[in-house]
């Protein structure tokens, strides 16, 4: 398998397919948490990091536990509860281990529970059907490098939002389009640009 | 059928588990006031009273801002 395969894996799923402008998916956090820059990166490491392990082990449960044994029909509810049960073991452990990343990072964990991107991107890891293709061993290396690219693009886009936002605090807005509205609409211009990334790969 | 509810009740008792696990994990002191914050940040709730005391405050304080820049213009 040549790198070429993990690069494209990396571009699409930030860039091209990318995980709140193309797909919608994720977007609460990308309004709610997108008011500071400061807590928008906070909030995209957070994802980064549970993403890519939350794609592992679910990819791992499905491919070793669910198929071999014909029981792929719970995965939806197999995978939310991993999820959950990820995110509180990722916040116990770096809460024991490390204060300082608990206070830049931690404080976002409990959030992530209901970010439906990362359950999006593990049902897309499985849906892109990586074993038949690669192997599964060699799949899940695939599959976490597109976690990783997913929750790339995920960083980069609410990075951008919250510096746009917060320039639009001190704009002179209309009353009536103040907040939410405006933001929609800086959304709806951001995801019209990506769309001109489709073709790329 | 024995083996889907054997999984999911793994799975059910894993996240009880480490949900617990958590809960008795002490927060660092210096960090509950910061994850009030950021819980209170993402609330999309706007009928919340706190959210409005919060919104009205920084209203003001833009407000006073702008008056005081305007007046240090003159």
């Amino acid at each position: 398998m040549s790198i070429t395969v993990f690069f494209v894996a990396i571009i699409s799923s930030m860039l091209i397919n990318n995980v709140i402008l193309m797909r919608f998916l994720g977007i609460c956090p990308f309004l709610g948490v997108s008011k500071k820059t400061e807590s928008a990166v906070g909030m995209s490491v957070a994802v980064m990091f549970v993403m890519v392990i939350a794609s592992i082990v679910t990819y791992l449960l499905y491919y070793y536990v669910l198929e071999p044994n014909n029981i792929t029909y719970i995965s939806t509810i197999a995978f939310i509860l991993v999820i959950a049960s990820l995110v509180q073991l990722v916040e116990m452990f770096i809460k024991k281990v490390s204060k300082k990343l608990y206070k830049s990072l931690g404080i976002y964990l409990p959030l992530i529970t209901t970010n439906c991107a990362i359950l999006g991107v593990v049902e897309l890891n499985i849906a892109s059907g990586y074993p038949t293709d690669y192997g599964v061993l060699q799949g899940l290396f695939v599959a976490s490098t597109a976690a990783f690219g997913t929750a790339l693009g995920f960083g980069l886009i609410i990075f951008a939002f919250s510096s746009i936002r917060e320039r639009l605090d001190s704009a002179n807005v209309p009353e009536a389009w103040k907040g939410v509205p405006i933001s929609l609409v800086i959304a709806g211009i951001m995801a019209l640009a990506f769309l001109g990334l489709g073709g790329i790969v | 059928m024995w083996l889907t509810v054997g999984v999911i009740a793994a799975i059910v008792v894993l996240y009880i588990t480490t949900f617990a696990m958590n809960k008795n994990t002490p927060v660092p002191e210096d960090c509950i006031e910061l994850i009030d914050e950021a819980a209170c940040n993402v609330c999309n709730n706007y009928s919340c009273t706190l959210k409005q005391d919060i919104s009205t405050i920084k209203d003001d304080m833009k407000k006073q801002i702008k008056t005081e820049t305007l007046k240090e213009g003159k």
